[in-house]
C-alpha cells in the first residue's frame, strides 16, 4: 500500500474549498459532549427553579393549615438552597471549559474528568434536593387534605405509635431508594453515555 | 475519514471551526499555527460523537457500480474509495494515527500531538497499517 499515492489522491479530491459551505455563523451551538451535557443541565436547572417557584406559590393559591404550611416552607427553602448551591457550582464548572488544545490523550482525559465531576455534582444535588421533597409533599398533604394540626404535630414530634412511625420511615426509605436509583439511572442513561464513549477512546490510546 | 455521511462531516467541520474560534485565545505561539490548528481539529474529532444511525452504504453502492470499470483514473478512485471504506473500521485513535502518518508527520511529531510515546506511535502505526491492508484484502482488493 502506497500512502504517498493515497495522500496525493486525497489532496486532489479535497481541493474544492466550496465542498462544505459553512461559516462560523452557522455554528450556532457546540455539539461537544461536555457542552451538550452542560446545556441539558442548564435547561434542567431552569425547570427545577420553575418547579420550586410553583412549590413556593402553591400554598398561596390553596388554603393550608398554618403548622404544615410552615413546615412545608422550611423544607422547600432548604431544597431551594441546595439547588442554588448546585447552580453556583455548575457556573464554576461552566467557566472551567475543557482544554481542547492539549495533547490528544490528555484532552480526552480532561473531558472525561470534567464530565464525571459535573455529573457527580449533578447527581448529589438532585438526590439531596429530592430527598426533602417527599417530606414537603407529606406536609402539604397533611395541611391540605387531612387538616388535623394536632395529628401533624404528633407525627413531627414523633409522638405516635412505633408501628406508624416504622411505616412512615419505611415508606420514606423506599421513596428515597427509588429517587436515588431513578436519578442515577436517568443521569447515566442521558449523560453517562458520553463518558463511556470517551473512555473507549482513552482505551484505544493504550 | 471520521464520518460516512455529508451531514455528519459538515457537523464535525462546524464543530472544528467553532472550537478553533473558541480556543484562539489560548494559542501562545509555542508551536507553528498549523500544528496547533491540527491538534484542535484532531482533538475535536476524537471527542465528537454523533448518534449512531443506519444509513444506506454509499461506498458499497459506488463499488458495485464501478466494479467492471478498469480505466486508470477509476482504478485510483477505487483505491481511495477502498481506503476510505477500510478506515471506517478503524477506531478513532487509529484513524488519527493514519491521518497524521499520511500528512507526513514524523514519529516524534505524532507522539507530541497525541500524547503517547514514540515507541507506542511506531507500534500502533505498524499495527494499523497491517490492519488496513487486511481489511482491504478482505474487501477483495489489493494495492
Amino acid at each position: 500500500m502506497n500512502f504517498d499515492d493515497i495522500k496525493k489522491q486525497m489532496d486532489a479530491t479535497h481541493n474544492n474549498s466550496d465542498e462544505i459551505e459553512t461559516t462560523i455563523k452557522d455554528a450556532k451551538q457546540t455539539l461537544m459532549p461536555i457542552h451538550k451535557v452542560r446545556k441539558s443541565m442548564k435547561y434542567e436547572i431552569i425547570t427545577q427553579l420553575f418547579i420550586i417557584v410553583v412549590f413556593f406559590a402553591f400554598p398561596y393559591i390553596v388554603e393550608i393549615d398554618a403548622i404544615p404550611k410552615g413546615f412545608y416552607y422550611i423544607l422547600i427553602f432548604v431544597t431551594n438552597l441546595i439547588t442554588l448551591g448546585y447552580l453556583l457550582k455548575m457556573g464554576w464548572f461552566l467557566n472551567k471549559t475543557s482544554n481542547i488544545t492539549l495533547q490528544s490523550k490528555f484532552a480526552v482525559l480532561s473531558f472525561v474528568h470534567d464530565l464525571k465531576l459535573t455529573l457527580e455534582v449533578y447527581k448529589t444535588a438532585i438526590i439531596a434536593g429530592s430527598l426533602l421533597l417527599p417530606l414537603a409533599i407529606f406536609a402539604l398533604y397533611q395541611g391540605l387534605v387531612v387538616k388535623d394540626q394536632a395529628q401533624f404535630l404528633k407525627i413531627i414530634s414523633l409522638e405516635t405509635s412505633i408501628t406508624k412511625l416504622a411505616t412512615y420511615i419505611l415508606v420514606y426509605l423506599c421513596t428515597a431508594v427509588i429517587i436515588y436509583f431513578g436519578t442515577v439511572l436517568w443521569a447515566n442513561k442521558l449523560y453517562g453515555v458520553h463518558i463511556k464513549k470517551l473512555e473507549g477512546v482513552i482505551k484505544d490510546f493504550d | 475519514m471520521y464520518f460516512d455521511t455529508y451531514e455528519d462531516r459538515e457537523d464535525l467541520f462546524q464543530e472544528i471551526v467553532l472550537q478553533l474560534w473558541k480556543s484562539l485565545k489560548s494559542y501562545k505561539g509555542d508551536s507553528a499555527f498549523s500544528t496547533w490548528m491540527y491538534r484542535v481539529a484532531l482533538n475535536t474529532a476524537l471527542v465528537f460523537f454523533k448518534k449512531e444511525k443506519r444509513k444506506p452504504d454509499a461506498v458499497r453502492g459506488f463499488l458495485v457500480d464501478k466494479e467492471d470499470v478498469v480505466s486508470d483514473a477509476l482504478e485510483k478512485e477505487n483505491q481511495l474509495t477502498h481506503f476510505y471504506k477500510a478506515t471506517k473500521q478503524l477506531n478513532k485513535v487509529e484513524k488519527a494515527l493514519i491521518l497524521l502518518y499520511i500528512e507526513g508527520l514524523s514519529g516524534k511529531e505524532i507522539s507530541e500531538n497525541l500524547g503517547i510515546s514514540e515507541a507506542n506511535v511506531r507500534v500502533k502505526t505498524n499495527r494499523t497499517k497491517i490492519k488496513l491492508q487486511e481489511i482491504i484484502k478482505n474487501q477483495g482488493y489489493e494495492f
